[in-house]
């Protein structure tokens, strides 16, 4: 049997590699891995997060996932809309917390509650506006994904606390 | 047997042995095949074979003598019976922050404003969440075509039943909505579509609710809202609607039964429409029909109203007792606590403390206890917290239901319940103030679970500001201080005033090794930004001179403080109010630990800062801290001190200089300058009792 007869000639010549794909024994490119390490800068001024720091290949090494679910292990369902939700909250929380967010908000889902932790910088914020940001949150978020919705956060005093290291 | 057992030696156990033996300490080594032990070394130690009995007993008996096994009947438990079985075997520290207030040393809430403030601003996020909601609802809808849970579907789908029928109905008194089912009601044809029991039901819901959608209160709402006192006022208004839907329903009712006869007398009882409630009563009465317990009870806690002599609301309340009596219906205690409501609105009258003592000896014949309500009552009847006369009042009846409460844990009855603690402490600070019996009465409130009782947080606040502000008066620190640390920070924030009170108490007492315990609570409340809080608070730590590891935490807390006003110099903002007069007491304070370096940089600090010339500071601080540099000596130090005396019109230099001159070998040229000094300034030597320029006050200090 020869390649002609596999494929008729009218199919482009691609595809003829994607069929025959097996083993590469090129360098791999890992430019997926590779987009999640941040660039030094000239001068080493940017300041990183622990979180921020840790390069993708080392989560669950030395940290770990930003979004707790259950959605993409075998026959479960919600795959995209977990993910879509939890876009959603990452954006809504990046504004209305504005300035005060000092991490990445991590997304927990126990059962049918929302549990969204992260740090909260109190150098610009007062008790009450925090305490003011999680009823808003709490009770918008509630009834928007129809489910209860927590936000456990953590204060630290300034963004500098949180500072890991520079680049 | 043990004795037997030697090294190498074979022994044969049965199976029942071999349990046995495995009571027994062999050392290692050993070896089992089959039933047989083989014995590589001695037993580590003799032991007395204590013969057991076998652990695992086969019983062969025959088939046909097994006994049927027989399963205990099912023991009917509460829902929460496991959980509250659970946490009976935990017991957590009670003074620990809010439970709703974020888990963050940045974020708690300890004082009772903060616990308002910020509880208020989460409720206010809740709001505008809602109208944001109410205006952009095209943004948040449902995002996914998935069914909704069953509790968001009433809110996003409605009702089950749209159209108007009994089950509509139904539905709607289910979910106490009282404007729906009020809606359905007027659209069907009661007569023809609704049964007689379904009228009943929605009655019942008119006359809880008042003919009205109750306005209910998120749990963050009742939480800042004080609880309303609408139902103790002496003479409350009437607020049961006139003609209304209710009263037309049970006119329109086929058959005007009990049940239906009990909720409309209930409903008007409840909003004091006392003329209402009697006629229906005697409607209902005369009818053959008699009124079950709830009925007569709400109909005694109005019976009071609109009467003009205790006589006569003597009579009436008698008149519905015995017409109990005849029905047959048996008194609870909540039957008595209406009857003492009724009185507590003309407590003032002349028999009424004579008849509430004839109902409690009637309520102790019938084998009733009393319940907290029962004692509010009674202390409202007889200590009226708004009588200001100074006649004192007798202790003997608070004392007697001291002694009858006394380790006995109560549950919550009625709402009520909650206004006894509160009540009660405040009748002692107002009218028996005896910190034994606030003492008692706080034994009492610990006691199980009676702290809950205690009820809402605005009433905690109130009792435990009161106990405090008079065991700090009356007690010994050790008290005060064992009291505080219980309840301080989170159960109980003390106001400024308090700390106060405290800080009397422990100049009082000579206690100041509490001093540091109190300044962490004091310096988080951030009450040093009141100028004359912190000045009291300074002179008191600066009155003796202690041992050095106290007066080394005293210095330690002056240092604490100087370093939170210079880290909030830049924002302003909650900034300690600290001038040169705080400067002063501080440089004293520093001087009774021999420390002149640290007094001389507070010196320093004051010379050099503007905002805090505002005052000086006192002549004695300034003299003590010259005296010490010249003893030093630190000449040039004590020249700046004694310059800044003379600008300030001190007395007392020519003494300062005196001792300088004498116990320092100068040069002519500052020889000349101090004694221009001396004759400048006034001459009267500074006594250790004055101790400040603006205000003097007494001071024992023996720091040189």
């Amino acid at each position: 049997m020869s390649v002609s007869q596999i494929f008729p000639k009218s199919l482009p010549v691609s595809s003829f590699f994607l069929a025959f794909r097996g083993i590469s024994t090129t360098s791999s490119v890992c430019k997926n891995r590779k987009c999640g390490v941040p660039k030094v800068t000239p001068f080493r001024t940017h300041p990183l997060t622990y979180e921020e720091a840790q390069p993708p290949s080392k989560i669950y090494v030395t940290k770990g996932w930003l979004s707790w679910n259950t959605s993409n292990l075998y026959e479960e369902k919600r795959h995209a809309e977990t993910t879509f939700e939890d876009l959603i909250i990452r954006k809504f929380m990046f504004g209305t917390w504005h300035g005060i967010l000092a991490s990445e908000v991590v997304i927990k889902r126990r059962h049918n509650m929302i549990v969204l932790a992260f740090l909260a910088s109190m150098e610009h914020a007062l008790q009450r506006q925090v305490y003011f940001l999680q009823g808003y949150t709490e009770e918008l978020l509630t009834n928007w994904f129809k489910c209860p919705v927590k936000v456990e956060l953590s204060a630290v005093s300034s963004k500098n606390d949180v500072i890991f290291k520079k680049i | 047997m043990a004795a037997a057992i030697r090294k190498h030696s074979k022994v044969i156990l049965s199976r029942a042995k071999f349990i046995e033996q495995n009571l027994r300490h062999f050392t290692v080594g050993q070896s089992l095949l089959g039933n047989t032990w083989f014995i590589y070394d001695k037993a580590k130690k003799k032991k007395d074979f204590i013969p057991v009995e076998h652990p695992i007993k086969i019983d062969k008996t025959p088939e046909a003598e097994l006994q049927p096994i027989v399963i205990p009947d099912k023991i009917e438990r509460s829902p929460t019976a496991i959980l509250e079985a659970l946490a009976s075997t935990v017991r957590n520290d009670i003074n620990q922050p809010m439970y709703s207030s974020i888990d963050d040393p940045y974020l708690y809430c300890n004082s009772d404003f903060l616990k308002k403030n910020n509880m208020a601003a989460k409720d206010s996020g809740r709001k505008t969440a809602r109208m944001m909601m109410s205006m952009y609802p095209e943004y948040i809808t449902q995002i996914w075509e998935e069914p909704l849970p069953e509790v968001w579907r009433d809110i996003v789908q409605g009702y089950v039943h749209k159209e108007p029928s009994e089950a509509a109905l139904l539905e709607r008194i289910a979910k106490r909505k009282v404007s729906d089912a009020i809606q359905v009601y007027e659209a069907v044809n009661p007569k023809s579509q609704l049964s007689q029991e379904t009228i009943e039901k929605f009655l019942e819901l008119l006359c809880v609710f008042n003919n009205q959608s109750p306005e209910i209160p998120s749990d963050v709402q009742q939480f800042i809202e004080p609880p309303s006192f609408i139902k103790d006022a002496p003479f409350p208004a009437v607020t049961w609607q006139k003609e209304s839907l209710a009263e037309q329903v049970f006119r329109d009712l086929p058959v005007k039964t009990t049940a239906a006869y009990c909720y409309l007398i209930r409903g008007m009882a409840t909003y004091f429409n006392k003329n209402g409630a009697m006629s229906l009563f005697r409607e209902m009465r005369a009818a053959n029909l008699t009124a079950d317990v709830l009925t007569y009870n709400d109909l005694l806690s109005v019976a009071s109203l609109d009467l003009e002599t205790m006589e006569e609301v003597i009579l009436e309340i008698e008149t519905l007792l015995k017409d109990m009596a005849a029905s047959n219906v048996k008194p609870n205690v909540q039957t008595f606590n209406s009857v003492l409501f009724s009185c507590n609105r003309v407590s003032r009258w002349s028999g009424c403390k004579k008849f509430a003592l004839s109902v409690m000896s009637e309520m102790k014949a019938l084998e009733l206890e009393p319940t907290l309500a029962t004692y509010l009552q009674m202390l409202k009847i007889f200590y009226d917290i708004k009588d200001k006369s100074p006649k004192t009042k007798n202790a003997d009846l608070f004392l007697d239901i001291l002694n009858n409460m006394e380790s006995k844990e109560y549950q919550l009855t009625c709402e009520n319940d909650l206004l006894f603690f509160r009540m009660a402490m405040r009748v002692i600070t107002t009218h028996l103030p005896d910190a034994k019996i606030a003492l008692r009465l706080h034994t009492i409130f610990k006691t199980g679970k009676n702290s809950d009782l205690v009820g809402h947080r605005q009433l905690q606040f109130t009792y435990y500001l009161d106990l405090i502000s008079l065991i700090a008066q009356l007690e010994h620190t050790d008290v005060v201080m064992n009291l505080y640390q219980s309840v301080c920070p989170f159960i109980f924030y003390p106001t400024s005033d308090i700390y106060l009170m405290i800080l009397e108490n422990i100049s009082l007492y000579n206690t100041f090794q509490y001093i540091p315990v109190i300044y962490t609570d004091i310096q988080r409340g951030n009450y040093f930004v009141d100028k004359n809080f912190a000045l009291t608070f300074f002179k008191t730590l600066a009155q003796h001179k202690h041992e050095p590891t106290l007066q080394g935490q005293l210095c330690d807390i002056v240092q604490s403080l100087l370093a939170v006003w210079k880290l909030k110099q830049e924002k302003m903002h909650q900034l300690p109010a600290i001038d040169g007069d705080v400067i002063g007491e501080m440089i004293i304070i520093h001087l009774n630990n021999d420390d002149h370096v640290k007094a001389c940089e507070l010196f320093e600090l004051y010379k050099h800062t503007r905002s805090l010339r505002k005052t000086s500071p006192s002549a004695l601080s300034l003299s003590k801290l010259a005296k010490k540099l010249i003893s030093v000596p630190d000449y040039n130090a004590a020249k700046n001190v004694m310059t800044t005396m003379l600008a300030l019109d001190y007395e007392g230099i020519p003494d300062l200089v005196e001792t300088c001159l004498d116990l320092l070998a100068l040069p002519e040229e500052e020889r000349m300058y101090l004694e221009g000094l001396a004759r400048s300034a006034p001459s009267k030597t500074i006594s250790e009792s004055t101790s400040s320029s603006s205000e003097s006050s007494s001071s024992d200090s023996d720091s040189d």
